[in-house]
């Protein structure tokens, strides 16, 4: 019986190790991937290196000094484990090869994002693995959930409950609490107190990662730098430095500084998240013949926002903070989001983007509930609409490009 | 591009020092400002309208008789100059004019300064204190009809000037602390001057913890809020742009919630409103919000704007 | 009501017990003659009109009416000068109404006006000459351009005897605030004479002038006044007389009081209201701070 234990750990440790290697080639394919396009520069390197690290988490850890907190999803104030001495990382998974260690233990039709969060669980080093705190906000059920999934691996979880109503008194001020309590705990973690000015000081850092950001969103929307890269350049934001990426931005934005872009028809992403190494969608419209002017993408546009307060003390502070992360989030899972869906077409209004490519992952429900409203309201408002329904894996990318090359003509 | 609470901070300033001090200089503006620059500031150079129109001279302390005479035509004139007066600036009056809203802007600048919060007031109760600055005007207009023609006591007179907490507040910077005193002259004046004495501590501890909490009373306020549509000057939204980030309604000195929550009307000029632009200056929006005056922009936001005015370059600057 | 009763009744008791017995104490003066203002009125055309009341006897109650006055008559200056820097006089008529001798002043804008009326009675082969007199503001605000015909007095006028106020006009004549009484007998100063004070709501007070000529009297606060508004007025009757053996002359000047403004505010009970107050609002914030969340 003992050898048979044995025997079959000694097997999973072989597929386990084979499955880290594919993970691997898959992250060092899309990298290489990346570095043939044409519109590649030396400047972009720093970019392709960050993504090296989900793969080699020592070199994570030699990287960045600092304690590192993993957060699932955008609404964990970032400024405030900057304060208080931790690294945040945003823990998004594009990975397919991971998938097959935690798809055994997960519903069929679960949200491909999830399955490979899940997996890197199962890996016997990750960064998730890394991380003294995980803080999991209660967006989406599959988020909500994901604690309970691999509760078997005891991680030190802590759970922040979102309230899905954000233009209400009641939602605003539970929300802050929620903030304040993981004020506490994080400085129960740290073992020392918030301290204002240093999370003045943190505040001011992601303002210019902000402000950096919004420099390369406008370049997208001038056509300077594709989409693909945009959202590239957004990912790497999740784990890196924020200081460090805000420079290394800011470098690539000069190189790309020219009077004129492309001129393809433009399209608006929107839909679910596209993180590294699932890069196939914006690959794909690319591909077709367009550009991605803009996208509401959690993992690309929506990633940074502007903190701005007015006042100094730490209550006002943690309310900016507070509101930052709630209310200037357009997440689907909010009830009342309708603003989105007019930001959306405010936005083609305004850079003349005639269609919109809605990327739907399979299991993602809170985009697919809401895809069905947006296309009848796109459609109304003069403007074409593609839902195009996949997952992490490369079989459909000659069904998609068909489609995306005939969206492409309803364009012109 | 200048930036607009640096102006801001200018303009109040150089308007309090012309308001306080003017009278010096031989400076005299009229009776008919829309802002609070106490007649009881012995140097000032104009005075507030509230008083005139509680006045018998130009206001409604006025028999029925005397009214339809050119007495009338005078409180009328009177009114005219103020609403001549209000119709071009506004609310710019209170945000950017009025000395008493100046010192409350530097009150608050010190609370800041000191790092202490700023007390905050929940949506029904904020709401519930919209109307007192109508009940407030509502009253300084009946009692002087009252004292022209029902022989109530003529101490009522001026009824807001003497529970004013500018009448106390104002004058210390001509150096004079003579109306901290109770006036025992008779039971009612005793009565008045006490009331008012409990009112300007009360509003002068919540200026300290709360930004313009004189304002959200403010009688001025909401008899310019009468007029504001008529006025050259206009806050107005595009509300299909606007992401509802809140930080308008976060920085708002009057907590107003509908820059933030209106979704179909162009105009957020609200009757709270003071136009001191904090919400234009903090929305990161390009051209979410923005400064009308007639169909022509003044100030719209920005993302460039937000950079230059909120992210500081040097670290040694953040601790303020 | 009970602060009333009882201010009342305090009152009364203090007129009664301690003030009563000065009551007409130097009743065997003279009588003269004194001018009382009325009530102004507002016209509709924006110019003011102020009733002066011409009157004989003792103030404020003893009235006889101008039995037995010959030559009685009244003019006024609005402080302006002729070529020769005198003083224009305009005569003003007198209105009779039964025993109501009335003098209506009017002003269509901003004047300082100063009123004498004069009167002569022969009593037992001595002539009396009467002269009151009194000073004031009004701003009229008329838009009509239309000038008041005023006749201009010819005759020199009789005022030999004559008190002068200083300041002479006063933007808010208050009791608490001291004016000097000079009495001018032919240009010239009376030393140590006697001045009469007649005042509305007081006893009559005696006062004498120094070696210059001149005295100087702070009006006493007045409780009556006081209780009524920050506008409401009383009079008091300045008299002195000049016995030059044959001719008497009597002189008065009616001094219009307002109540005081700053003399009853008490400054440390107020402050000591104003820091208290501060101090327990300010207790109440920080209490209400502590008990919240966040």
């Amino acid at each position: 019986m003992q050898l048979n234990s044995a025997e079959r750990n000694n097997s999973k440790a072989k597929l386990a190790q084979k499955i880290k290697k594919e993970i691997q080639e898959e992250y060092h394919r899309q990298a290489s991937f990346l570095r043939e396009r044409s519109d590649f520069c030396q400047e972009l390197e720093y970019f392709l290196e960050i993504f090296s690290l989900p793969v080699s988490p020592q070199k994570v850890k030699k990287r960045f000094s600092r304690p590192f907190v993993g957060i699932y999803c955008i609404q964990a104030p970032l400024e405030l484990f900057d304060a208080l001495g931790f690294h945040p990382i945003r823990l998004c998974s594009g990975s397919l090869a991971i998938q097959r260690l935690s798809s055994p233990f997960l519903p069929a039709l679960t949200c491909p994002l999830i399955k490979s969060c899940v997996g890197a669980f199962y890996l016997d080093e990750s960064i998730e693995k890394l991380c003294d705190i995980l803080v999991v906000p209660t967006t989406c059920d599959w988020n909500t959930k994901l604690p309970e999934m691999i509760q078997d691996k005891a991680i030190p979880f802590y759970i922040m409950e979102l309230p899905h109503i954000k233009e209400s008194e009641r939602g605003q001020s539970r929300w802050l609490e929620e903030i304040y309590e993981l004020k506490r705990f994080l400085e129960q973690c740290a073992g020392r107190r918030l301290n204002r000015s240093q999370l003045q000081i943190s505040v001011n850092k992601y303002m210019k990662a902000w402000q950096a950001f919004g420099r390369l969103i406008e370049f997208r929307r001038r056509g300077l730098i594709c989409g693909t890269w945009s959202i590239v350049l957004a990912n790497a934001f999740m784990i890196d430095d924020v200081e460090s990426w805000t420079d290394k931005v800011n470098i690539v934005l000069k190189n790309y500084d020219k009077p004129e872009g492309n001129s393809n028809p433009g399209v608006f992403l929107a839909g679910s998240p596209v993180f590294f190494p699932y890069l196939k969608i914006s690959e794909l419209i690319e591909e077709a013949g367009m550009d991605i002017l803009a996208d509401e993408l959690c993992t690309s546009e929506r990633l940074i926002a502007s903190v701005i307060y007015d006042e100094p003390s730490e209550y006002g502070l943690l309310k900016a903070l507070s509101e930052r992360y709630h209310l200037s989030c357009s997440c689907p899972t909010y009830i009342d989001n309708d603003r989105r869906l007019k930001n959306i077409l405010n936005t083609m209004r305004t850079y003349n983007i005639k269609g919109i490519v809605y990327h739907l992952l399979k299991g993602c429900h809170p985009y697919d509930l809401e895809s069905f409203y947006f296309e009848k309201v796109i459609k109304e408002n003069g403007f074409r609409f593609l839902k195009i329904e996949t997952d992490y894996s490369r079989e459909d990318r000659q069904n998609i490009l068909a489609r995306l090359e005939a969206f492409r003509a309803t364009l012109c | 591009m200048t930036k607009v609470y640096k102006l801001r901070f200018l303009v109040q300033s150089m308007s309090f020092a012309v308001l306080t001090y003017g009278g010096r200089l031989g400076l005299r503006l009229g009776h008919c400002l829309p802002c609070f620059t106490c007649p009881y500031v012995g140097s000032c150079s104009g005075h507030c309208y509230l008083m005139a129109l509680q006045r018998s001279q130009w206001g409604f302390q006025i028999s029925f008789a005397e009214a339809i005479s050119v007495w009338g035509l005078r409180a009328l004139g009177m009114f005219a100059g103020f609403f001549l007066l209000t119709i071009i600036f506004s609310k710019a009056w209170c945000g950017w004019i009025c000395p008493f809203g100046t010192l409350q802007d530097w009150i608050t600048f010190l609370r800041k300064k000191l790092g202490i919060r700023e007390s905050q007031f929940s949506w029904t109760l904020r709401d519930r204190l919209k109307p007192i600055k109508y009940i407030l005007l509502i009253f300084l207009i009946v009692i002087p009809i009252l004292i022209g023609n029902a022989g109530l006591h003529s101490d009522f007179g001026l009824p807001f000037c003497q529970i004013c907490p500018a009448k106390k507040l104002m004058p210390i910077f001509a150096g004079n602390f003579r109306y901290f005193a109770v006036d025992i002259s008779n039971p009612i004046t005793a009565f008045m001057s006490i009331v008012s004495l409990i009112l300007t501590a009360f509003f002068f501890v919540g200026m300290f913890f709360k930004d313009r909490f004189f304002c959200l009373f403010c009688p001025l306020l909401a008899l310019i809020s009468l007029f504001e549509k008529f006025g050259f000057l206009g806050l107005e939204k595009k509300v299909d742009a606007c992401t509802g980030c809140g930080n308008c309604q976060r920085v708002c000195p009057l907590n107003i919630r509908e820059v933030h929550l209106e979704k179909k009307k162009k105009n957020v000029l609200t009757q709270d409103c003071i136009l001191c632009l904090r919400c234009v200056e903090s929305c990161p929006q390009a051209k979410v919000l923005s400064l009308k005056f007639f169909k022509n922009t003044i100030f719209s936001s920005s993302k460039d704007y937000i950079s230059k005015r909120f992210i500081k370059k040097k670290r040694e600057n953040l601790c303020n | 009501m009970k602060i009333r009763i009882l201010i009342i009744l305090i009152l009364f008791i203090y007129f009664i017990l301690i003030q009563g017995i000065d009551i007409y104490a130097f009743s065997s003066k003279e009588e003269y003659l004194w001018i009382e203002f009325g009530k102004c009125m507002r016209e509709k055309d924006g110019s003011l009109t102020l009733p002066l009341e011409l009157n004989y006897g003792r103030f404020p109650g003893a009235k006889q009416g101008l039995k037995g006055l010959d030559e009685v008559s009244v003019f006024y200056s609005l402080s302006e000068t002729d070529h020769n820097g005198k003083p224009v006089f305009y005569t003003a008529r007198i209105q009779q109404d039964k025993q109501n001798y009335s003098v209506n002043i009017n002003s269509s804008k901003q004047n300082r006006f100063i009123v004498f009326a004069q009167a002569k009675k022969k009593q037992n082969k001595v002539t009396i000459r009467y002269l009151a007199k009194t000073s004031f503001f009004l701003f009229g605000h008329s838009f009509s351009k239309k000038k008041t015909t005023r006749i201009i007095l010819s005759r020199e006028i009789n005022r030999q005897l004559e008190i002068r106020i200083i300041p002479e006009f006063q933007c808010w004549p208050q009791t608490g605030n001291s004016v000097k009484i000079i009495p001018v007998f032919k240009k010239g100063y009376l030393a140590e004479k006697a001045i009469s004070l007649f005042d509305q709501n007081m006893p009559q007070v005696e006062i004498m002038t120094n070696e210059k000529g001149e005295c100087v009297y702070v009006p006493r606060e007045d409780k009556r006044l006081n209780q009524k508004g920050e506008t409401a007025f009383k009079q008091a009757v300045i008299v002195a007389e000049e016995d030059q053996g044959g001719i008497k002359h009597i002189s008065s000047y009616t001094l219009l009081l307002h109540r005081s403004r700053f003399k009853n505010y008490k400054f440390f009970m107020g402050i000591a209201i104003f820091l208290g107050t501060m101090a327990a609002v300010f207790l109440f914030v920080i209490a209400g701070r502590k008990r919240i969340k966040f």
